[in-house]
């Protein structure tokens, strides 16, 4: 059951991962998120491993790599960082193509890099695997509070409505000689989100008085998502992916190790 | 028998305004009524009272009493206002505020998951409300991809999951366009004539099947199954007085926070100068007294 095609992140497709319950998705890429933050950056192999760790799970649930290459370039800012540590770290300094590094700095960089990467590559395929709707619905399972799902929740619901409602107004004003130019617009703006926080505020409290009269007490019924809750197998299954990586980290992270 | 009786219900707000004066209103079970009124008539104010969702406990500018079924509506009994809640269902006018979850099967699941349903008792009743509005093949759809006509079926849908003996809707025809509107009549018409246990809405098929023990129903909501075959009650509050007509047999008109007319709504139609007195108008070019049923 998804909710429509609204979630600019969700690759539909029917994949053993799409298929996995939500909360273990949500489990097993923290854990494998985690054990590549914690790998030492001079681990260069258990890297590669991640990396192929990765590539097979994009590979199981059908995420088209292409997809998966433009969604990173979210990771740009931070590529600019690792590529200016080299530069700019002190401490010991090697010559490369002519230019003089810092050997802490290239490490440095690398670090970032390596392990920004992989773990945007991993909530991508946690996003690409899992509505917006599911997640919710798992972060709910996992104890996450009610509070903060059931917001999000709300969010997920009338966010288009409010747009709707931003974009009517917004027309309204065009329509009445308003000229919406990039700095003469915040005046409008301004006191056009004030309008919208209103309304959003006013229809808050009608949702609540439908919501009472359909038997509200302030939880959402568990029932409501009781399909598709993990099974003992799913979270074995789950688990091996954080289990494999943390061998990798054992075998190649080399603790005492270091070149 | 009686589905309501309100007894000299009077209602001030917080800041003193006085919303309804002493209302007096009886409907008998299976009865579908229209309320009538200007804007700022108090309509709004006595629906919210249908359900106690006001008054608040312990309220000083509120008087008189709610009767649903045998069920005297008491603000601060909380099981009881539960068990209220499920009798009557309210169908608001913007179903943007009725529909709050990403998809329409959630939502429709809402209510009956408040009562105790789970599993498969949940999915039926799911099922058989939206079929009932005609509306079952769009279960995955999130509510804003639907139009505002099929939106609206939803939301009465999310209420008759809950097997109402009586239903409320506010403005039910409001911004639809005239085919919607149609088609939102004849499911209401087809709702209240036949009854809810005529169109499969029976708990017989779900006790067979031994779901009803564990949804923890028992006690409540299911030992009326006798009487979930008697047609549901519909209060209808609306401007559209030909929709009015069509719907209900009879008609009330609230003004001033009291009830002014009370009788058939063809006769209350034709009465120009009543209509007048309490700022309604029938649209131009309609007269009640040439109009025939379809």
């Amino acid at each position: 059951m998804g909710a429509g095609h609204a979630h600019a992140m969700y690759v539909h497709q029917h994949s053993p991962v799409h298929h996995l319950a939500p909360e273990v998705k949500i489990v097993v890429a923290l854990a494998f998120t985690i054990t590549v933050v914690a790998t030492p950056r001079e681990a260069v192999v258990a890297f590669g491993g991640y990396a192929l760790m990765v590539l097979a799970l994009a590979v199981v649930a059908r995420v088209p790599a292409a997809w998966l290459a433009k969604r990173s370039l979210i990771e740009l800012p931070f590529v600019a960082t690792a590529l200016l540590l080299p530069f700019f770290a002190s401490g010991p300094r090697v010559d490369l193509l002519g230019l003089s590094l810092s050997v802490d700095g290239l490490w440095g960089g690398w670090n970032i890099l390596v392990k920004g990467t992989l773990g945007v590559l991993i909530a991508l395929l946690l996003a690409a695997t899992t509505s917006a709707r599911d997640l919710l619905v798992g972060l709910d399972r996992l104890r996450a509070p009610q509070a903060m799902t059931q917001i999000a929740m709300f969010m997920l619901r009338y966010l288009e409505v409010l747009a709707d409602e931003a974009r009517r107004m917004r027309i309204a004003r065009v329509s009445r000689l308003d000229d919406p130019r990039f700095l003469w617009q915040i005046k409008g703006f301004a006191s056009g989100l004030g309008t919208l926080f209103l309304r959003a505020f006013e229809r808050g409290e009608r949702v609540y008085l439908a919501m009472q009269s359909r038997g509200y007490t302030g939880r959402l019924p568990a029932a409501l998502h009781a399909d598709s809750t993990a099974t003992a197998r799913q979270w074995a299954a789950g688990a091996a992916i954080p289990l494999v990586a943390v061998v990798v980290l054992l075998l190649f992270g080399g603790y005492p190790w270091k070149p | 028998m009686e589905a309501l009786r309100i007894e000299s219900l009077r209602y001030s707000y917080p800041d003193g305004h006085q919303a309804l004066h002493g209302v007096d209103l009886r409907i008998g079970a299976g009865e579908r009524v229209a309320l009538l009124g200007p804007n700022g008539a108090g309509k709004t104010t006595l629906v919210l009272h249908l359900n106690g969702i006001l008054p608040a406990p312990r309220m000083p500018g509120a008087a008189g009493s709610v009767t649903v079924g045998e069920q005297r509506i008491d603000p601060a009994d909380r099981a009881g206002l539960t068990e209220i809640r499920r009798r009557v269902g309210i169908v608001f006018q913007d179903p943007d505020d009725q529909l709050f979850l990403p998809t329409v099967a959630e939502d429709v699941a809402f209510g009956p998951a408040n009562l105790g349903l789970r599993g498969d008792a949940l999915h039926a009743r799911v099922d058989e409300a939206l079929a009932a509005v005609g509306m079952l093949d769009h279960k995955g759809r999130a509510p804003h991809h639907l139009s505002l006509g099929q939106r609206r079926r939803v939301a009465v849908a999310t209420v008759l999951a809950m097997r109402p003996e009586l239903l409320v809707l506010d403005e039910p025809s409001s911004n639809l366009d005239p085919q919607a509107r149609r088609e939102l009549a004849e499911i209401l018409l087809s709702l209240t004539e036949s009854g809810l246990a005529e169109r499969g809405l029976t708990e017989r098929g779900l006790t067979e099947r031994g779901l009803l023990a564990e949804s923890g129903l028992t006690e409540r909501g299911l030992t009326e199954s006798g009487q979930a075959s008697a047609p549901v009650t519909m209060l209808m509050v609306t401007h559209d007085l030909p929709y009015a007509l069509q719907l209900c047999e009879r008609a009330v008109i609230l003004d001033e926070g009291r009830i002014v007319a009370d009788g058939p709504t063809g006769e209350l139609l034709a009465d120009a100068d009543l209509l007048a007195r309490h700022r309604l108008e029938l649209p131009f070019g309609f007269s009640p007294h040439v109009t025939t049923m379809p």
